[in-house]
């Protein structure tokens, strides 16, 4: 009996240390590790920032509903914008604002 | 009825699950037909093993079952950095002293979530950090660092991917940035600092780094060369936390602690206690946890009134450590700690009663020693051979020395490392007397390196040829059990001449 009970304890301890221990890996989020991978090389979403519609302004960092408005609305005061730093000129996008937009944005 | 070899039988089954999977089946076949054969035949065993055969193909298929959980279990960490995949951001805390590396820093970091994609996908595991700025941390420091994965491929002279695996480590990490996240600082990483602070006063920076070594078994501040010379001279494993290091500070503590009276149930847990925290701080290498285990064993054997037996203690601690990890059997320091154990338990008496019969006949403090430095460097000189390319000719006389020593300079060091966190001025007598040490060990390492022959190459070692090597310590091995103790010393000095055969038919095969 004490020899099974010893094997049981063994064999528990290595289930536990092979699955479920701290230092084992697991998985939180499960997705094709394939799929990641491509994501994570594709290129990153550009906007034209003179094409653009609103729901897409938005996807801008920094830019909510009020400053893609305020895009749209200079765009049509002032005509296409020459170049992604003429945005500083829309009211709420400053200096900071443009450097977190500027990856994503082209015209 | 005695069942002494259920551990050796369990170890048995993990060994082959692990390292040669195909051969289990024969295995289990050979413990059942040991089995079938007991039952039907009681004089086929000696009664008081029978029991031991009839159960051992439960115990060997234990070991195998162990063997196939953990080589079952999926990785997902592992997984995912064999797709290289860029820009992963991992949180996590540093968990082994950051060391100098060709890229940065190098340092272990226990995965607490690992973001890909923008999501976080793996919480758990550990990756081998390459990052600059490591080394302004330390064990304990919780981190932030961005980067790229992937899985070393092993080159012909190392498999680095096993070697990490054999520490939990999945995957390496290059990262070109880390900073510090959360509440930051870790306590393991302070007592490193303040450890370093306390070895500042009054030794020079080269015994600091030596003496650093052997307190933390952080060996990266130790200089190149100096640390060539100590492997040279066969006496490198005073300086990593080994075996040694564990039992000297076992023994000092336990016995501070009955000098001041403590009941025995507080001693052994006041000792276990420190010993363990002491093997956390100096980040848990595989040698010290297998010490830490055999001593609990041991203490805990003791505290309960159980004859305590030192080969069966060895071979319970093998199957409890290899039950956490199997993968500990390709581990190089763990072989060497296992087999210097083993090696003095089975060979230093036959060794001990050739020296007796030899002419000098030396007192006997001495042939202890001597044989115990002996059957320690036979034992492991294989796997040195195997694992460095090189095996050491004066190790045993060295060892004569530097094994007394590195006791002392242990607790010294510890004892600097406390006091001088309470008060600067308590730790210079204390590093003076140790630098007077380190300085004699230092020219020992040096001058036995340099002489002529201190140490042969013998590269690309097979393992056909380190098996062929321990095969011829089997007589002597058994001396005692299976052959009379008083062939001892004729197998011993079988072994000795085996063992100069050996080397030269080594070195004439590695060309």
């Amino acid at each position: 009996m004490v020899s099974f009970a010893v094997v049981l304890l063994l064999l528990g301890g290595a289930l536990y240390a092979s699955r479920f221990s701290e230092g084992r890996p697991q998985v939180v989020y499960s997705f094709s590790l394939e799929e990641a991978a491509r994501e994570a090389r594709e290129e990153p979403l550009v906007v034209d920032i003179n094409t653009a519609d609103a729901e897409e302004l938005e996807e801008l960092p920094e830019v909510g509903p009020a400053t893609a408005e305020a895009i749209i609305e200079y765009r049509l005061a002032n005509g296409p914008f020459r170049t992604v730093e003429e945005l500083e000129e829309v009211p709420g996008i400053g200096p900071a604002t443009l450097e977190q937009i500027r990856p994503f944005a082209t015209v | 009825m005695l069942l002494d070899l259920w551990p050796a039988a369990v170890v048995a089954g993990i060994a082959l699950g692990t390292a040669a999977p195909a051969a289990v089946p024969a295995a289990l076949l050979g413990a059942l037909v040991v089995s079938a054969g007991a039952a039907l035949r009681r004089d086929l065993v000696p009664p008081p093993w029978r029991l031991m055969a009839l159960l051992a193909p439960l115990f060997v298929a234990c070991g195998a079952g162990v063997a196939l959980l953990h080589a079952s279990a999926p990785d997902p960490l592992a997984q995912l950095a064999a797709l290289e995949p860029e820009g992963v951001v991992v949180e996590g805390r540093i968990s082994s002293p950051p060391e100098a590396a060709g890229f940065g820093d190098r340092a272990e970091l226990r995965v607490e979530s690992l973001r890909y994609g923008g999501r976080e996908v793996l919480g758990g595991g550990a990756v081998e950090l390459f990052a600059p700025g490591l080394g302004l941390l330390g064990v304990g420091d919780r981190v932030r660092a961005e980067g790229d994965l992937y899985v070393p491929e092993p080159s012909p002279d190392f498999d680095y991917a096993r070697y990490l695996a054999t520490r939990r480590v999945s995957a390496v990490m290059e990262a070109e940035s880390v900073r510090p996240a959360g509440e930051g600082r870790g306590w393991v990483g302070e007592v490193h600092r303040r450890t370093d602070r306390a070895l500042g006063y009054g030794l020079r920076p080269e015994e600091a780094a030596v003496v650093r070594g052997m307190v933390l078994g952080d060996r990266s501040l130790i200089p190149e060369p100096l640390e060539e010379a100590f492997r040279r001279s066969g006496i490198t494993h005073i300086l990593a936390i080994s075996g040694q290091h564990v039992a000297v500070l076992t023994a000092a503590v336990y016995f501070v602690l009955r000098a001041m009276a403590a009941p025995a149930p507080a001693r052994v847990a006041g000792t276990l206690a420190t010993v363990w925290l002491y093997i956390v701080v100096a980040g848990a290498p595989p040698s010290a946890i297998r010490a830490g285990v055999a001593a609990s064993l041991f203490l805990l054997g003791a505290l309960l009134g159980r004859p305590v037996s030192a080969l069966h203690l060895v071979w319970c601690m093998l199957a409890l450590v290899l039950t956490a990890n199997p993968l500990l059997l390709y581990n190089a320091g763990f072989q060497l700690s296992v087999a210097a154990v083993l090696g003095i338990l089975l060979l230093r008496r036959p060794l001990e009663d050739l020296l007796r019969l030899s002419p000098l006949r030396p007192p006997r403090a001495v042939s202890t020693l001597l044989s115990v430095s002996l059957a320690a460097q036979l034992a492991t000189a294989p796997i040195v051979a195997a694992s460095f390319g090189e095996v050491s000719l004066v190790g045993v006389a060295t060892n004569l020395v530097a094994v007394p020593l590195s006791g002392p300079v242990l607790v010294l060091g510890l004892l600097a490392s406390l006091a001088g966190n309470v008060l600067p001025a308590l730790a210079y007598p204390l590093n003076y007397a140790n630098g007077a040490l380190v300085s004699v060990l230092e020219a020992l390492a040096e001058s036995a390196s340099s002489l002529p022959g201190a140490a042969i190459s013998v590269p690309d070692l097979t393992p056909a040829l380190v098996a062929l090597l321990y095969a011829g310590f089997l007589p002597a091995a058994l001396c005692g059990g299976m052959f009379a103790r008083e062939r001892g010393p004729l197998w011993a000095a079988a072994l000795l001449s085996w063992a100069a055969v050996w080397v030269v038919f080594a070195r004439l095969a590695s060309g």
